[in-house]
Formats: C-alpha cells, sequence, structure tokens
C-alpha cells in the first residue's frame, strides 16, 4: 500500500481490502497518559471474502438525530447486531467502510460501543452530534465507502452507529457496508511482530479506539497473544508503518 | 447535493413553499436555496397572478409576482448552476395567489 493511501481519508475502501497472506495487526491503547502503551495482535489472512450489504435506516426528518445504537437484523437497535460473529470463530475478523446515502446525513461511531472513551485526563467527545468526530457520504459516499468510515470488528468486538439527517427533506438514509472478511491466523511470534512494527516485514496497522483509553474484550483465544509497545513504536508506524 | 421537489397548491391564504418530503420552507443560515425549474399551473378559468415572497423572520424581505393566463401552464427551466430563483439563508419561501388555484411545482437544492 502507498503512503498515499495510507494517509488518504478517500481512498477507496477497495482499495485496502486485504488479501491472502498479507498481514495485519489491530492496535489497542492501553494507556496513553502516563506511560503510553499499546497492545497489538498480529494476524495472517488465510482466507479472505466479500462482504457486502445494504442497510436501509427509518425515514428521518430533517435535522432528525437518532442516538447510538447497533444495526440489527430487523431494524436499528432491533433483533441480532449484523455483525455479530459466532463464537467458535474467534479468528474471524471482519474489516469494511460504509458508504451513506444521501450525502448529508453524518454517521458518527462508537468503538467499544457504551464506553466513554478517554485521553489526557478527559472524556472523548465522540458523542452523537458532536461537530467534529463524524464521516458523511461527501466524505465516504455510497457507492465507493472509503477509508475514513474504515472499520474493524471481532468475535467479542462491539460497535454503536449514530445518525443525523442534515438533508431539507425527509429521507430513509441508507448505507452501503462494504470491505471483507478474514479468517485468519493469529501471529504469535515476537520476533516476527517486531520485524512488522520495524517495517521490515509489510503489515496493515489498523488502530481501534486512536489515541484514547478504551475499555476492550478480545476472544479468549486470544488473550496472552498479544504484544505490547510503546508510544515510540506506534509513533514510527503512525508515520508510515504498513 | 440532493434534488428536491417543492410542490403547493396555492391559493388566496399564503402557504408554504417547503421541500418535499418532510422539509421545512426556511433555508438552513448556512446555505442557499436554488430553484432551478418550476412549473406553474393555473387551472382557473381567468387569469390569476402567484407572488412568491421571501421573509426573513416576519419580515417581508422580497416578492415577485408572475401573471399566469387563463387554464395555462407557464414551465421554466435552467441548469442547475443558473438557478431560477435563489433564496438566501435563514429566509422562509412562501406564496399566495389572487385566486384559487395555481399549482406549483419547483426543483431545488441547498447549497
Amino acid at each position: 500500500m502507498s503512503e498515499a493511501v495510507y494517509y488518504d481519508w478517500k481512498a477507496p475502501m477497495r482499495s485496502l481490502i486485504l488479501k491472502e497472506n498479507m498481514n495485519f495487526a489491530l492496535i489497542f491503547p492501553l494507556d496513553v497518559r502516563k506511560n503510553p502503551t499499546f497492545e497489538l495482535y498480529f494476524f495472517r489472512v488465510a482466507r479472505a471474502y466479500p462482504l457486502e450489504r445494504i442497510y436501509v435506516l427509518p425515514s428521518m426528518t430533517p435535522g432528525q438525530l437518532l442516538d447510538f445504537t447497533y444495526l440489527g437484523e430487523t431494524g436499528l437497535g432491533s433483533g441480532d447486531d449484523i455483525f455479530k460473529m459466532v463464537d467458535e470463530k474467534p479468528y474471524r475478523i471482519l474489516h469494511f467502510g460504509v458508504g451513506v446515502y444521501p450525502n448529508n446525513v453524518k454517521v458518527w461511531k462508537q468503538q467499544p460501543a457504551g464506553f466513554t472513551a478517554t485521553a489526557w485526563s478527559r472524556a472523548l467527545p465522540t458523542k452523537a452530534g458532536d461537530p467534529i468526530d463524524y464521516f458523511d457520504g461527501n466524505l465516504s459516499p455510497f457507492d465507493e465507502p472509503t477509508r475514513v468510515s474504515e472499520t474493524v470488528m471481532w468475535y467479542k468486538g462491539s460497535v454503536y452507529f449514530a445518525f443525523r439527517n442534515d438533508e431539507p427533506i425527509a429521507v430513509a438514509p441508507k448505507l452501503h457496508i462494504l470491505g471483507a472478511g478474514y479468517d485468519t491466523w493469529l501471529i504469535t511470534d515476537k520476533t516476527l511482530a517486531d520485524k512488522m512494527v520495524r517495517g521490515v516485514v509489510p503489515c496493515r496497522f489498523i488502530s481501534v479506539g486512536g489515541l484514547a483509553e478504551i475499555q476492550y474484550t478480545v476472544p479468549d483465544e486470544w488473550k496472552g497473544k498479544g504484544f505490547r509497545y510503546s508510544l515510540l513504536d506506534v509513533q514510527n508506524l503512525m508515520r508510515g508503518g504498513g | 447535493m440532493t434534488r428536491f421537489n417543492i410542490i403547493a397548491t396555492v391559493g388566496t391564504d399564503e402557504v408554504d413553499l417547503a421541500p418535499y418530503p418532510g422539509g421545512s420552507s426556511t433555508v438552513p443560515p448556512d446555505k442557499r436555496r436554488m430553484v432551478y425549474a418550476m412549473i406553474l399551473s393555473n387551472s382557473d378559468t381567468a387569469g390569476n397572478t402567484l407572488e412568491l415572497r421571501i421573509y426573513s423572520g416576519t419580515t417581508l424581505e422580497a416578492s415577485i409576482q408572475i401573471v399566469i393566463p387563463a387554464s395555462s401552464t407557464i414551465t421554466v427551466v435552467e441548469p442547475e448552476d443558473s438557478p431560477i430563483l435563489i433564496v438566501p439563508g435563514g429566509r422562509t419561501f412562501k406564496a399566495v395567489a389572487s385566486a384559487a388555484s395555481v399549482y406549483v411545482t419547483m426543483t431545488a437544492y441547498d447549497k
């Protein structure tokens, strides 16, 4: 992946989908204040399969806000979560973007769901209606979802979405969920992981929660198999690792 | 940019010209409402005058009168980037006619 794509918020999600045998790592922040530390889990894609779905939201009047909830099979916040994974697939990971129609519907994302993330001793403003922390159909068009909406989901993971209709008319917004599901091998070789962090072995790094402290849960099968890295290591990754 | 219709039946009582469906006749403060097409149909057997009005709050800021002959239709269509009428942000768009009934269909977008 080129550096331009790595940093481009509007890079098409199609260009970010990984193929078999490619490596990726999920970065979970443990501490971002006193002693910045991050836990990384490394994976290799064993099999990738397409993930594409159209999700229709309820009709929204102009200015209407729908607060954080999950995308349910029978409606928003109702029925099974469409991203729910079964427990016999602890190494399956979903990787997708979310295209939005119409353009002026704003989407806020909360991951993991139900927790207030904190950084530098204050709560982060990720809340429905927050004026900066959103994407919309201009940033992530329905036909071509982009990196700005990039999301990963894993067994035990959770994600909530909130929406606001900033169109001048009532609309039933649509989401285009486009990406891939991966069956993965968890990489437990620290030497190999170190090489990925140093950029010797190619790896795509995906941060979950950014520079914020979050509460997250991973499958039991992953526990004890992640590796901790310092802020310096992660900064190197942010500068172009992968 | 979402295009929308404004649909109204206008008589001697002033009516809001609001985006259909569910929109407001008051333009968002950070946008302008660009009307680039309109069809005005007068079903009356006498001539009729449609007055388009732009309000700032309760103050009538601007208005235009369009005379429509008896039992006739006026159609004006311009390119999207050359709108016929621009309603500024924060203003409210309304209409009234000298008699019943003028059927108004407009196509517009907010930018």
